[in-house]
């Protein structure tokens, strides 16, 4: 089985099990991840689920997903919301979560 | 209540000013949860479904349940027809859209509602908040309803959107005749059909003049937004903008001021429901919750069944209206205790005010936003306030779809130490 490791603004780490099938929102939300909200359940209206992930194991973002990230605190050039990552056969994965504005 | 008078009830605002509907509701989800209702009078038949989990399962199966006819059922029960859908704005209006069209309207306009948007509109909301608690502040006879809970989404919404004080009245006159088309000091027409048709117009006119003006000399405001919007590329057209113009125009309105309007009412009849807040501001978030929840101020929602599906044992037909009670959800025994109560501590308030999945309110995180710094700052100079007619039915809409009040009179009560004014801004300060 493989890892999601969150790695809060306080540098402190949260590792949790992959659930293929599920977004790494919804993972986090249930784990109770401080910092990853997903208020709106993946619908992109929200914007309370922006993590920083280096991977390429997920498609790029969509346009409508672009269009969100502008108003996030903290963008990165690898941001991007977690509710649009949908986890299926991925490897281990470190995940950022910015701190909030 | 019989099941004749009930269905005969459901579309009828007369009743839903009598406070009567909440005890029938509970009958409703104790006996027929998901109820055929024959309602003659307005003239339709739909199912009513009232408990939560119902509702909850209706809200996010927009696959199976359409919004292809409109968010909520209109004053009169005749059919819309394509010129209807024309002339009321409803042909690309997102809440009474399906997808895929749906998203490709609502998508780009999410970013502006989201969370860290909305964060940032916080001291623009204080000051309005400020200037409106400021206007009453000398005053010893308010009607809350009008010069408080309606000002502050007024000058919130429309200064975000760009429009000059000067047509703040004509809209909020407007939105009125709009969502209470059966008021008297609002309506043209004994028709409520009319009456809303006539608003409509009103703000379709205003806001193609507002785009047009926009195209010309774009600002820093979410009209010029609108009017740079673009969908697979392109510019909306002018009936495309003057539909999201109006739309958050009638959303940012109205709704916030009902909920408002329900929240001053309720900490008034409950000083206890107060003190706590002003005590402990950290219940802040709680109380909102629970504001949205006690107030519900959109009472229901309709869909249409796409397709043959089971619900609460019924079985539900493909093109069967679908009503789902909001306002009996909200008060379901099966989630909140003691439903019919105000507490503000209440834990947990999962509460359906804002709808769930793909239609769920765009504007839920500005209208949070305007009620959590109005009410602490309202309450912390209320102490001097007094209902006029305290412990009875406050004077509710004559709607069925919104829940609101027409006025909430309150008077100030002089103070032994100085003039009662006086002591307001001291304590504001």
């Amino acid at each position: 089985l493989s890892k999601l490791t969150f790695v809060l603004p306080d540098q402190s780490e949260r590792v949790i099990e992959s659930v293929p099938g599920e977004s790494i929102m919804v993972v986090a939300t249930r784990a109770g991840i401080p910092g990853i909200i997903g208020e709106c359940g993946g619908e992109m209206s929200c914007a309370t689920c922006h993590v920083h992930i280096d991977t390429d194991e997920f498609q790029p973002p969509s346009l409508d997903e672009q269009d969100l990230l502008e108003v996030v605190d903290e963008r990165a050039a690898n941001s991007r919301l977690s509710c649009q990552l949908k986890l299926g056969d991925t490897g281990d994965l470190l995940i950022r979560v910015p701190q909030e504005g | 209540m019989d099941w004749v008078s009930v269905d005969n009830s459901l579309n009828n605002p007369s009743w839903y000013t009598t406070g009567e509907h909440h005890g029938v509701f509970a009958q409703m989800r104790r006996e027929d949860p998901v109820h055929w209702a024959v309602d003659d009078e307005y003239g339709l038949k739909f199912w009513a479904v009232t408990r939560y989990d119902d509702i909850v399962a209706i809200l996010n199966d927009a696959d199976r349940f359409s919004s292809r006819n409109t968010a909520r059922l209109l004053p009169t029960s005749q059919r819309i027809t394509p010129e209807d859908r024309y002339e009321q704005l409803l042909l690309v209006t997102p809440t009474a859209m399906d997808n895929p069209l749906h998203d490709l309207y609502r998508r780009p306009v999410n970013k502006y509602f989201s969370i860290p948007f909305v964060a940032r509109l916080t001291e623009q909301v204080d000051a309005q908040v400020e200037a409106v608690l400021d206007s009453v502040a000398d005053r010893d006879e308010i009607d809350l309803v009008e010069e408080v809970a309606a000002q502050v989404p007024l000058r919130v919404m429309l200064t975000f959107l760009g429009v000059p004080e000067d047509d703040w009245a004509l809209l909020r006159r407007l939105t009125n005749q709009y969502f209470l088309p059966r008021d008297p000091r609002f309506a043209i027409s004994d028709n409520p059909k009319e009456s809303q048709l006539d608003a409509i117009k009103g703000l379709d006119r205003y806001a193609r003049a507002l785009m047009t003006d926009r195209r010309a000399a774009p600002r820093d405001d979410f009209a010029t937004v609108i009017s740079q919007l673009r969908i697979d590329g392109d510019l909306l057209s002018p009936h495309e903008m003057s539909t999201w113009v109006t739309t958050v125009i009638r959303g940012g309105l109205e709704t916030t001021a009902n909920a408002a309007s329900v929240a001053m009412w309720q900490f008034l009849e409950n000083p206890a429901q107060r003190d706590a807040l002003l005590a402990d501001p950290g219940l802040i978030d709680s109380a909102i919750d629970e504001i949205l929840r006690f107030a519900t101020p959109v009472r229901h929602v309709l869909r249409m069944a796409r397709e043959a599906v089971e619900i609460g044992g019924k079985r539900i037909n493909s093109g069967n209206p679908v009503v789902s009670y909001i306002v009996s959800a909200n008060r379901d025994e099966a989630h909140f205790d003691d439903p019919n109560r105000f507490d503000i501590t209440r834990c947990p308030n999962n509460y359906l005010s804002f709808g769930q999945g793909v239609h769920a309110c765009l504007g839920r995180h500005l209208a949070r936003l305007e009620l959590t710094r109005l009410i602490p700052k309202f309450l912390a100079r209320s102490g001097d306030l007094r209902l006029v007619h305290p412990g009875v039915q406050p004077d509710w809409t004559l709607e069925v779809s919104t829940t609101g009040l027409a006025e909430l009179p309150v008077r100030r009560i002089p103070r032994a130490d100085g003039p009662a004014s006086e002591k307001v801004r001291i304590s504001a300060a």
